[in-house]
C-alpha cells in the first residue's frame, strides 16, 4: 500500500510540476504570481520516506526541474498518507495547512504565491466536482482541461 | 468535530500581585543571571522598575528595542547574552519586545548563527532549554502566550515570521501594575487588537472548541471591563481583566489563526506606518461586513457575548449577526470620541495611493488562507476603497 501510495504522490508531483510549467506559459495569473517574487526561487515539496521534487523558477523565464539541496521554501508533508491525500485531490492546501499536514522552511509570505499556483494548477488537473469540493472557491479555466492535459504530456 | 491541535505551555501568573513571584519563580527555573529586555519608553514610566524591584539576582538589561525590532537588534542581543553568560531571559513589554525576546530564545535554543535558519512554519525541533519569562505590558497583542513571533528584515526590506510551538514563553506574568498608566488612546487600541484576535479566531477556518473556549472568554472580558478602563484608568481589577482578555485572545489566535482583518491590517500598517491596533480598530467592521454571508451564523452566537443575553434574546436569529457588527460599531464610535482612536481608514492621508502596495502584500499574509470565506485582490480593493463602509 505505502508503496503505491509513493507511486502514485511521484506521478502526481510530475503533473503539478508540468502543469505549473504550462500555466506560466498560458495562464497569465500563474506568470504574473511567480514573477511576483522578482528573482530565482527554488521550491522543494517533500513527503517524509516519500519523494520529493525540486522546481527552480527563473525569473521571468519559468520553470524546470532541478536536484538541490538548499532551496529557499521546503515543503515537507509530515506522512505519506497525508501527502496521498493533499496530492490525489481528496484535500486542498488550504485543508492541509489548516491540520497542520506539512512544515515550511523558508519564508512564508513568499510561499503563498506557490499556494495560489498549486490552487491554480489543481483547477485544471483535477475535474470541476472534486476541486469544487476542496477548495471554498473557484478560479475560471483559461483553456480546456484537455488542452492543458496533453501539453503537460509533452513539455 | 474537525482535526485540531492546540499548544498553550506557558504557566499564567496572574493578579494584582503577580510580579511578587517574580523572584520565586527564577529560582524554581533555575535562572541564577538573566538577561533582562525591554524599551527605553517602559524605563521612562516606571513599568521596569516596578517588575525588576521584585528581583533579588544579579541581571543585565538590554533596553534599546524599537517598535520595529529587527534581525539586527536579536543578533546584538543573542551576542550580549552570550558574551555574558547569562542563564535566562525575561522580557518586559508589549509585542516589539517580547517578539524580539522569541527572536532571541529561538537563535539560542535551536543553536543556530542566522536568524534566516529559523524562519517557516512549524519546521523548527524542540531547542535546547532556557528559562524563558514574559512580562506583557499592554494588553493588546497577547504575545506572551502565542506559537508566533515577526521580525523584520531591514536588508531584505521584509518581515520574516517564525511559527513553532518551540518558542512558548515558560512563565507569563500578568499584574495591573504593568497596564496602568498605559494612555487611554493605546488601552483602546490594544483592546481592539485583542477582540479581533478573539473574534478572528472564532470565526476563521482554524476555529476548534478550544480556541473557541478562549475567545469567548476574551470577548466577555473585554466587554465588561472596556468602559470602566476608558472612565476609571486606574482601576486594578478592570485594567487585569484586559490583560487576561488579551491572553486568552493570544492563545485562541494562536491555536486557530486569524483571517481577513489581520491579513489587511499588517499590510496596511507596514505600508503607511500606522500601529496595528489602529489598524485592526479601521478593518474589523469593513471586513466582518465582508464575511458576513459566510459568517453569518457566527457572527450571530457572537451577540451573546458582544450585546449580553437580553439583547441577543429580543433579536430574531437572522438578525443577530447585523445587530453584533452593530454593536462593535458603537464601541468603536465611543472608544473614537472619549481617546481619539482613529477608526476610519478615511483618516489615513491618501490611502489611495498606496492600495496596490497594501493589497499586494496583504495578499501573500498567511492569515487570508484561513480566512473563511474566499478573498481575491478585488475583495481587497474593495474593503479598502470603502465598498463596505468606512
Ligand atoms: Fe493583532
Amino acid at each position: 500500500m505505502k508503496n503505491i501510495q509513493k507511486i502514485i504522490i511521484y506521478i502526481v508531483l510530475q503533473f503539478l510540476y508540468r502543469g505549473m510549467k504550462v500555466l506560466y506559459k498560458d495562464d497569465s495569473r500563474v506568470s504574473n504570481e511567480l514573477n511576483g517574487w522578482s528573482q530565482n526561487k527554488t521550491i522543494r515539496l517533500s513527503v517524509i520516506d516519500g519523494p520529493s521534487l525540486t522546481i527552480q523558477y527563473h525569473y521571468l523565464k519559468g520553470l524546470s526541474k532541478v536536484h538541490r539541496n538548499d532551496v529557499d521554501i521546503d515543503i515537507t508533508f509530515k506522512s505519506l498518507s497525508m501527502a496521498f491525500r493533499v496530492f490525489t485531490g481528496m484535500m486542498s492546501v488550504k485543508q492541509a495547512y489548516l491540520q497542520h499536514y506539512f512544515s515550511l522552511k523558508g519564508d512564508i509570505y513568499e510561499s503563498m504565491r506557490f499556494v495560489r499556483c498549486v490552487d491554480l494548477v489543481e483547477t485544471y488537473l483535477f475535474p470541476y466536482f472534486m476541486t469544487k469540493r476542496i477548495l471554498n472557491h473557484c478560479e475560471k479555466r483559461y483553456q480546456p482541461m484537455l488542452i492543458v492535459y496533453i501539453k503537460t504530456l509533452f513539455v | 468535530m474537525k482535526y485540531f491541535e492546540f499548544v498553550n505551555k506557558t504557566k499564567l501568573i496572574a493578579g494584582k500581585h503577580a510580579l511578587e513571584q517574580l523572584n520565586y519563580q527564577c529560582q524554581q527555573y533555575h535562572m541564577t543571571y538573566p538577561l533582562i529586555l525591554t524599551d527605553e519608553v517602559l524605563i521612562e514610566v516606571n513599568v521596569y522598575s516596578q517588575c525588576i524591584k521584585h528581583l533579588s539576582l544579579p541581571y543585565i538589561t538590554y533596553s534599546h528595542i524599537p517598535v520595529d525590532s529587527s534581525i539586527h537588534i536579536v543578533q546584538d542581543i543573542v551576542n550580549l547574552y552570550k558574551d555574558n553568560n547569562c542563564n535566562g531571559i525575561i522580557a518586559i513589554g508589549g509585542g516589539s519586545v517580547l517578539d524580539t525576546a522569541k527572536g532571541v530564545y529561538l537563535m539560542l535554543s535551536q543553536e543556530v548563527s542566522s536568524f534566516e535558519n529559523i524562519i517557516g512554519f512549524e519546521n523548527l525541533k524542540k531547542g535546547k532549554d532556557i528559562p524563558f519569562f514574559a512580562i506583557p505590558t499592554t494588553s493588546g497583542t497577547g504575545s506572551e502566550a502565542t506559537s508566533v513571533a515577526v521580525i523584520s528584515n531591514p536588508d531584505k526590506g521584509i518581515k520574516m515570521e517564525i511559527i513553532s510551538e518551540f518558542m512558548q514563553f515558560d512563565v507569563a506574568f500578568i499584574d495591573p501594575k504593568t497596564t496602568l498608566n498605559l494612555p487611554l488612546k493605546t488601552t483602546a487600541s490594544c483592546t481592539i487588537d485583542a477582540l479581533t484576535h478573539a473574534i478572528e479566531a472564532y470565526t476563521c477556518s482554524g476555529k476548534n472548541p478550544v480556541s473557541d473556549a478562549y475567545a469567548i472568554t476574551a470577548i466577555k472580558l473585554i466587554v465588561e471591563n472596556i468602559h470602566q478602563v476608558i472612565h476609571h484608568p486606574e482601576d486594578k481589577e478592570s485594567r487585569l481583566a484586559l490583560a487576561v482578555a488579551s491572553y486568552n485572545a493570544g492563545c485562541a489566535f494562536s491555536n486557530s489563526m486569524v483571517g481577513i482583518v489581520h491579513g489587511i491590517g499588517h499590510a496596511l500598517g507596514a505600508v503607511c506606518h500606522i500601529p496595528h491596533g489602529d489598524a485592526m480598530s479601521m478593518l474589523l467592521v469593513p471586513s466582518m461586513k465582508f464575511n458576513k454571508d459566510q459568517c453569518k451564523d457566527l457572527y450571530g452566537e457572537l451577540l451573546l457575548y458582544i450585546g449580553g443575553s437580553e439583547l441577543y434574546a429580543r433579536t430574531s436569529k437572522e438578525k443577530r449577526s447585523d445587530k453584533t457588527i452593530e454593536c462593535i460599531e458603537t464601541l468603536l464610535h465611543q472608544l473614537h470620541i472619549i481617546t481619539k482612536l482613529p477608526i476610519s481608514l478615511l483618516s489615513i492621508d491618501d490611502l489611495k495611493n498606496y492600495i496596490d502596495e497594501i493589497v499586494e502584500k496583504a495578499m501573500n499574509d498567511g492569515a487570508m488562507i484561513v480566512n473563511e470565506k474566499y478573498v481575491d485582490y478585488q475583495d481587497v480593493i474593495d474593503i479598502l476603497g470603502g465598498y463596505y463602509g468606512y
